[in-house]
């Protein structure tokens, strides 16, 4: 379990910088449009778009700390999130940026007021057919312990992750495709206190990491709206603090997928992946199905269940089962309600805790107010347990959120 | 053509235009309409028939325009009143057909056993059925139940020419499919052409302006307590009275036409003899009410608008709205609804038609596309606009997340 320690956000941004170029370049395209009437061919391949939002949300949560259900405060709060999209997309080349602030204010004072961003942006380039390189940078919030909440402030630090891609994707006969990407990550977190041996803090913990990747798929078409794929991975993954958490993994996966549009998808993947950690080698049997299914009555059931390896972001190894199924039905065009159970088990073989458990409930309504305004009632349920009784908490959060968004 | 399908997972193959057509029809719940021996034509007149009639009929034979989609027949004579009235019908093409009946009373109609609703064809002489029905080419059967004072002298099939979904410059079902062309058919499946911004000044006609009107039309100074433009308007008294106007456009692009009218009954208006539909002003309507009455994309030159309006019922200014109808326009529109936008000439892969004919939104709406027809509502949709989380599990090492 992590104690997180903010600090004061410093990292620079790529996603501060596209922001600007999109707004330059948008600022040119409007000067063409007045120029031209809009008859400038290359106005016709390349366009600007802007999406401003915000988002205030009133929620009241049983539990605003995470903390065990003895020592366990509740409290009232008032989220506000401005954001805006931006996106400027040519024919081979498209910029965007998401720039966002998550401002969380409670009453009681129970929990810490905070502010996250999350400021992103990309670039993606073809540079020939098939050929397609891609920048991007997230200065996002990130959870940092799994099991606990992933939207919840108790549980985000502020990351930056710059990624780099390179893929090549080509058309084989008989319908088939391959694609191959390459995969460069860089991870800068600030700092955060967390365990990271038996009993042993580190109270100023950087989750900073290097990452490299290759990815290759195969995929065949077997039938109308079904395809098979064969997939393989490989990744190693260096932090600069803390070299026993450094792994690599590959992993290979056979796997279907169908489409019947509007009505059901479905994909099935399974495999064998080899992860290589400094307390060890492993082989697992991985697995992941996917399901939703539309009910002749209207409502939509969805079903997912999962078998991986999966790594904290300070590089503990876990064996994850999760699942989770959920019914949505909608009420005309502009209501929807919803109720999802889920429950996951982590299995963490690197310290010998055992498994820890967890698994709520969510319901939630949406009605469209207007084109661009919408209200939302959730209310989730969230109860951590298992062998692990560190992290152990219940909470009860229920939301009203009201959307803007042009 | 075959539907998107064999590899429509996360493909990268680009997407023809044929491929989407065939798709859209799949998801709008037209495909019962198709004949066995289905031909591009066929799915294409179910989308639009405005366009798909100057499409190479089989053999290589064009269809004449204008007449490719319609039959009219004169009702046969019955024995007893009360008989319920059978015809036979052979229509041309596939398409989406409105059923329209010259006579009087209420009636009951089905075509090939399916009900298609009651019509009253009291007030007006004629009346359009309350459903637009998907119909192959081929014999159908038309079948009338109705009362004792009810009668049928004509009844026309056509096609419902107002829905036209269809890219910029029509159907090239071998062409690739680009973000424009979508971006254009899922807002006239949607429905939502009428949140195209408007641009100009709109054209106004009086409804007094008319170029000709049948016995019954009239000009009047009646007070209805709201005052009319310029204190006059056209009404029908006595007898349902049709007006004709007629109007000169400057430039191609997406109008609304708009009407204020008066009284509760139905007005059937028309645009070119080609798009009709029935409006009303509301029930309770004691003045005058703006009511959209289509919103199409029409050619420069002049257009004829005709509208038949029952007795007491009246008009007192037409208005046509131009919009903006770019093809970033359409693409504004789209994103707005939650869907995915791009640069209007870049080409649409499988993995994102299939992103798009998988919005839950999009899904629900195709669900009752054909209601949605017959309504004139601007349909307020849910948006998928969660803020989602750009990397919802960072660092699980193997699994991809797009799985």
């Amino acid at each position: 379990m992590s104690m997180i320690r903010r600090s004061t956000p410093n990292e620079s941004l790529l996603a501060i910088v596209a922001a600007a170029l999109l707004l330059l370049l948008a600022a040119g395209a409007s000067a063409d449009d007045d120029s031209s009437s809009g008859a400038n061919a290359e106005a016709a391949h390349n366009r600007f778009s802007f999406h401003p939002s915000v988002q205030v949300t009133a929620v009241a949560d049983s539990n605003a700390e995470l903390q065990d259900d003895d020592e366990s405060e509740g409290d009232l709060g008032v989220f506000l999130r401005p954001r805006v999209e931006l996106g400027y997309q040519g024919r081979w080349f498209n910029l965007g940026a998401d720039l966002a602030a998550d401002i969380r204010r409670y009453v009681d004072g129970a929990s810490p007021s905070d502010e996250f961003y999350r400021l992103s942006g990309f670039a993606e380039l073809g540079l020939m057919p098939g050929l397609t390189f891609r920048l991007s940078d997230a200065f996002v919030p990130t959870p940092v312990d799994l099991g606990r909440p992933e939207d919840h402030a108790a549980n985000l630090i502020q990351t930056n992750r710059v990624v780099a891609d390179l893929s090549y994707w080509r058309a084989l006969p008989a319908g088939r495709e391959m694609r191959v990407s390459f995969q460069g990550t860089r991870l800068g977190s600030e700092s955060f206190r967390t365990e990271i041996g038996d009993g042993v803090y580190d109270d100023d913990f950087h989750a900073d990491f290097w990452e490299g990747s290759v990815a290759a798929e195969i995929q065949s078409p077997l039938s109308r709206g079904t395809s098979g794929f064969v997939r393989a991975d490989a990744r190693y993954r260096s932090f600069d603090d803390s070299t026993a958490s450094d792994f690599g993994d590959v992993a290979v996966l056979l796997g279907i997928r169908s489409h019947w549009f509007g009505r059901v998808d479905f994909d099935i993947a399974s495999g064998v992946g080899y992860v290589d950690f400094d307390s060890g080698n492993t082989l697992r049997l991985l697995g992941q199905t996917n399901l939703r299914y539309r009910m002749p009555g209207g409502a939509t059931l969805r079903l997912s269940v999962v078998n991986r390896n999966t790594a904290d972001i300070v590089g503990n190894d876990f064996m994850e089962t999760s699942g989770r199924i959920g019914i949505e039905r909608r009420f005309g065009e502009r209501t929807a309600a919803s109720v999802d159970l889920f429950l996951s088990r982590f299995d963490d073989e690197v310290w010998d805790s055992g498994a820890n458990l967890y698994g709520g409930v969510e319901a939630r309504v949406r009605r469209q107010l207007t084109r661009r305004t919408q209200l939302a009632f959730l209310y989730r349920y969230w109860d951590n347990g298992g062998d692990y009784e560190a992290d152990d908490f219940s909470q009860h959060q229920a939301s009203l959120v009201f959307t803007y968004r042009r | 053509m075959g539907p998107l399908g064999v590899d429509a997972s996360a493909s990268h193959r680009v997407v023809k235009q044929a491929e989407w057509a065939a798709n859209l029809v799949d998801v709008l719940g037209l495909t019962h309409a198709l004949p066995e021996d289905a031909t591009p034509a066929d799915v294409l007149g179910l989308l639009c028939p405005d366009r798909a009639e100057l499409v190479p009929a089989a053999g290589g034979r064009r269809l004449p325009a204008g007449s490719a989609f319609r039959v009219v027949v004169d009702a046969p004579r019955r024995e007893n009143p009360l008989d319920p009235i059978r015809l036979v019908v052979s229509l041309p093409a596939t398409a989406l057909y409105m059923l329209s009946v010259e006579g009087a009373g209420r009636q009951r109609w089905l075509v090939d056993q399916r009900v298609v609703g009651h019509l009253d064809a009291s007030e007006l002489g004629v009346a359009q059925a309350p459903a637009v029905v998907p119909l192959r080419r081929g014999p159908h059967e038309l079948t009338a139940y109705m009362g004792r004072d009810a009668r049928v002298d004509r009844v026309e099939v056509a096609a419902y020419r107002p829905l036209c979904i269809s890219p910029a410059n029509g159907w090239k079902p071998e062409h690739p499919l680009t973000f424009a062309d979508q971006a254009r058919t899922i807002v006239q499946a949607l429905g939502i052409e009428k949140r195209l911004p408007p641009v100009g000044e709109p054209v106004l006609i009086e409804g007094e302006r008319y170029v000709e009107a049948s016995a019954w039309g009239t000009r009047t100074h009646r007070n209805l307590g709201v005052p009319a433009s310029a204190h006059t308007w056209v009404t029908a008294e006595g007898s349902p009275a049709e007006f004709t106007y007629r109007i000169r456009l400057e430039d191609p692009a997406v109008f609304t036409l708009a009407a204020r009218i008066h009284g509760s009954g139905p007005q059937i208006w028309s645009l070119d003899g080609r798009f009709r539909v029935t409006t009303r002003a509301g029930e309770g309507s004691e003045a005058f009410a703006w009511t959209d009455v289509l919103t199409l994309p029409l050619t420069a030159g002049e257009h004829v608008i005709r509208a038949m309006v029952p007795r007491d019922g009246g008009i007192d200014v037409i208005k046509l709205v131009r919009r903006k109808s770019r093809d970033d326009d359409f693409l504004d529109l789209i994103e707005e609804a939650g869907f995915r936008g791009a640069a209007p000439a870049s080409y649409v892969t499988r993995e994102a038609a299939f992103a798009a004919l998988s919005n839950p939104t999009f899904s629900e709406h195709a669900h009752h596309f054909l209601a949605h027809l017959v309504s004139d509502e601007d349909p307020v949709l849910l948006v998928e606009n969660d803020v989602e989380p750009l990397y919802s599990r960072p660092l699980s090492p193997v699994l991809p997340p797009e799985l």
